[in-house]
């Protein structure tokens, strides 16, 4: 059917128009989209309504306006509605006030329409009808047909078009309905989308990630669910002085930004959120201009950052980006700060847990190096003799025990240097906290650098946990290196480091820490010489030898031996339950007499040897195995411990003595009389045998 | 803690050439570090093939029985086991005689 069959009204009998309407009503009644409608009617009507032009007025009860749509139904082109017709001026206002049919025309206008008759003649309208769009429960607004030729709209044609306006105004009810559930579904989708990223956080901050996976958890599902370019977080260094970027999620981000970049505090927005504590929100413009880095290539953009804020303190700042303008309303920076407020808890929370674990780890450590103490205790309570040489050495340790300053023992294996390093921490002002020790010759040096400053997990190969090193464990108290001279010339530098810096990294991590653990190290090799062979640095050096001690070897104290005897005597005894009453003078002597190359970690287990062996009251040393141990000494060692005592030749004289009369002893099987006695092998009288095997302090081994 | 001071460290080092590939062990081979080891050796398989393997145990302080039974399997999958101390030694010298007996 086509517009013109409609020029002449008889040609359509009542019957076919209302059977076209309700083709035309199924027609529009399937669209959805009150503009796609709109378009349908405009198509549609011509088959049963005569028009040259037709609009629709939808009322907004919110804005108290109406949405007016109109168009030349020839061309489909849109006309604007006029701005300068009022809204009570309009037909639509009066027909949705009244609820009536309105019909104008050129010639019957009233006069409240003088505006809307100018409109008319503009384009050329001779006639107007507007009926109301109203259903059983709302009022919808209204509809217009207007037509070019006069009289179109007579009171039957009117009462047609009621009709007409009856479906028209469900069909535009239904869409706007559709809208409306449209956008309440968008809205209720978001909400829940929301709803469903804070569940998300709240799993992630019960879960047992690591903190900063929990962050980056946490930024990347903000990113995702608000729809945003970037999102990051910023937390404080410890000191306050600069903001690290802990986690970041943001694809198209430029160089001048990673995860563990500093931020500035002075230079930059989150700083300035962090110092004031209070939300920004901006363009990126404005948030480069202020010195946010990270995407100086894209010109268009909105960024907001947020303080985390837990118990008034903040923590860090949280931040997100999107590329478009003013991408953020109320509700999204309501919903950011209801994050930020879950990501602070969480944040605090973590700096808790890892302050305890921290000190936990640092109280477990300190335990171990205690217990270590109490077991060892038996061994070092005191420092036995009352040499000279020894009283000097201590005289030295009161000195530099109260200050803070690096001390180098000297001294060869087995003289007490460590008795004398924890005697140095326990006459200090650090005695309350651990004396940590670690001999560096008996670590592979691959794992030296690990056990003095720790590891971070999968630092390398086996690295399968974190491991807090000996420096920081020692924070506050004492570290003692023996052996220093092991140390490799790689792992000297980064030792200077902690001598001078005070600051040290653990192998794998970035993150500078530091320690306040006072240095005590101990050689028996001459540092100085390694350094003119370039096997230690001198620098390292210098720095250590601030306080050298010399600890004396025994041969040098010999005083103190009778002593050391007597002490270790009675430690071995009461040990193994034994009571030795006496130590013959013939064994003591051969003690005394002795050059302890093992110093008195030697006479310690030779003792604790006579302990064993004896079965009586008296002591039994074994002086045999004191001779043998003197003739398995390196010859050219034998001769410069020899060079360093004095009456050296002596001492040589007298041993070359007692080895060939026990050498003629043993292989006369201890008979000293007769033809194949010893005295008759080395030549001598057996009274003479018998005094110098007396002199020598030379007895037959008991069995 | 303690148990930690135990158990010690263990670090693996692997400097790959063009015809050798050299694993340099230091510290504990005891467990953790065993499954370490192994599952650090299954991944570096294809690498190693066609090359000449050799684990240095010259470092390693010390070696349960796993850690026997591991270097054992490095031994039959090709490894050359290079110790220098006296207990290595005697480990490495268990493992390769085993390994000829069979």
């Amino acid at each position: 059917m086509r517009t013109e069959e409609l020029e002449d009204g008889s040609r359509l009998s009542a019957a076919t128009r209302y059977e076209s309407l309700v083709g035309v009503s199924n027609a529009i009644g399937t669209y959805r989209d009150p503009k796609e409608l709109f378009g349908a009617l405009v198509r549609e009507l011509h088959r049963v309504v005569r028009f040259d032009y037709i609009g629709v007025a939808i009322r907004d009860e919110k804005s108290n306006t109406f949405h007016r749509h109109c168009v030349d139904a020839q061309t489909e082109a849109a006309i604007p509605p006029d701005p300068e017709l009022g809204m009570e001026e309009s037909d639509a206002w009066w027909v949705y006030q009244n609820q009536e049919p309105l019909v104008t025309s050129l010639e019957t206008c009233d006069a409240r329409f003088s505006r809307l008759l100018e409109v008319l003649k503009k384009f050329g309208v001779h006639c107007l009808c507007t009926l109301p769009l109203t259903t059983a429960h709302s009022k919808v607004g209204t509809l217009t047909f207007g037509s070019k030729a006069p009289d179109v709209y007579p009171a039957d044609e009117v009462h047609f078009l009621s009709v007409v306006a009856e479906q028209i105004a469900l069909a535009f009810d239904n869409a706007l309905h559709f809208e409306a559930a449209q956008a309440s579904q968008r809205q209720l989708l978001k909400k829940s989308e929301r709803v469903g990223l804070l569940l998300e956080l709240t799993n992630h901050l019960v879960s047992n990630l690591e903190f900063r996976d929990l962050l980056r958890a946490v930024v990347a599902s903000t990113r995702r669910v608000m729809g945003c370019d970037g999102a990051g977080i910023t937390l404080a260094d410890s000191d306050n002085s600069h903001l690290r970027i802990y986690a970041l999620d943001f694809p198209l981000k430029d160089e001048s930004i990673q995860e563990e970049s500093l931020v500035s505090m002075d230079q930059d927005v989150s700083g300035a959120v962090f110092r004031t504590g209070k939300l920004w929100c901006g363009s990126l413009v404005e948030a480069r201009r202020l010195g946010m880095k990270g995407s100086a290539q894209i010109e268009v953009g909105t960024a907001c950052v947020l303080p985390l804020v837990s118990r008034g303190r903040v923590l860090g700042t949280f931040g997100v980006l999107k590329y478009q303008d003013n991408a953020f309303s109320g509700d999204d920076i309501e919903f950011l700060t209801q994050i930020g407020n879950q990501v602070a808890i969480a944040v605090e929370n973590a700096c808790a847990f890892g302050e305890i674990r921290e000190l936990k780890d640092q109280l477990s450590k300190e335990k171990l190096y205690l217990e270590d103490e109490i077991r060892t205790e038996m061994n070092f309570a005191q420092i036995i003799g009352n040499s000279t040489s020894l009283r000097k050495v201590l005289k030295h340790v009161e000195t530099v025990a109260p200050t803070d300053s690096t001390v180098l023992i000297y001294g060869e294996t087995g003289t007490g240097k460590e008795l004398i390093a924890r005697a140095i921490h326990d006459l200090s002002p650090r005695r309350a906290k651990p004396f940590v020790k670690l001999n560096c010759a008996a670590i592979p040096t691959g794992l030296l650098e690990s056990e003095l400053f720790g590891h971070e997990k999968g630092a390398f190969t086996g690295a399968i946990a974190q491991r807090i090193g000996r420096f920081e464990v020692a924070n506050g108290g004492s570290i003692f290196l023996d052996e220093i001279g092991e140390v490799p010339l790689e792992l000297q530098t980064k030792l200077l480091r902690v001598l001078q810096e005070r600051e040290f990294e653990r192998l794998g991590s970035s993150r500078t820490l530091r320690t306040d653990a006072r240095l005590i190290a101990a050689t028996n090799r001459d540092l100085e010489a390694m350094v003119s062979e370039q096997k230690f640095r001198s620098d390292l050096f210098f720095r250590l030898n601030v306080f050298p001690i010399h600890v004396p070897p025994l041969r040098e104290r010999q005083g103190d031996i009778p002593i050391l005897v007597r002490h270790f005597t009675e430690q071995f005894s009461r040990r193994m339950k034994k009571v030795m009453e006496t130590i013959p003078s013939a064994a003591m002597d051969a003690l005394s007499r002795y050059h302890w190359p093992g110093n008195i970690r030697e006479l310690q287990n030779v003792i604790e040897r006579a302990v064993i062996i004896s079965t009586g009251p008296a002591l039994s040393v074994d002086v045999a195995d004191l001779k043998f141990s003197k003739a398995g000494l390196p010859e050219e060692k034998a001769a410069t411990l020899n060079s360093k005592t004095n009456g050296a030749l002596r001492d040589v004289l007298k041993e070359t003595e007692r080895q060939q009369i026990l050498k003629a002893l043993k292989q006369s099987n201890w008979i000293v009389a007769g033809p194949n006695g010893a005295a008759d092998r080395l030549g001598m009288k057996r009274s003479t045998l018998r005094l110098r095997m007396h002199k020598l302090g030379i007895s037959r081994p008991t069995a | 803690m303690d148990e930690e001071r135990v158990m010690g460290m263990l670090r693996i080092t692997i400097a790959e050439t063009l015809t050798e590939q050299k694993w340099t062990l230091e510290g504990r081979l005891v467990q953790p570090w065993i499954s370490e080891l192994k599952s650090t050796w299954t991944k570096t398989e294809n690498a190693r093939r066609e090359r000449k393997c050799v684990v240095d145990l010259t470092a390693v302080t010390f070696i349960d029985k796993n850690g026997e039974k591991v270097l054992a399997e490095l031994s039959r999958g090709g490894a050359q086991l290079i110790a220098t101390g006296c207990y290595t030694r005697h480990v490495v010298h268990n493992i390769e005689r085993k390994k000829s007996n069979r």
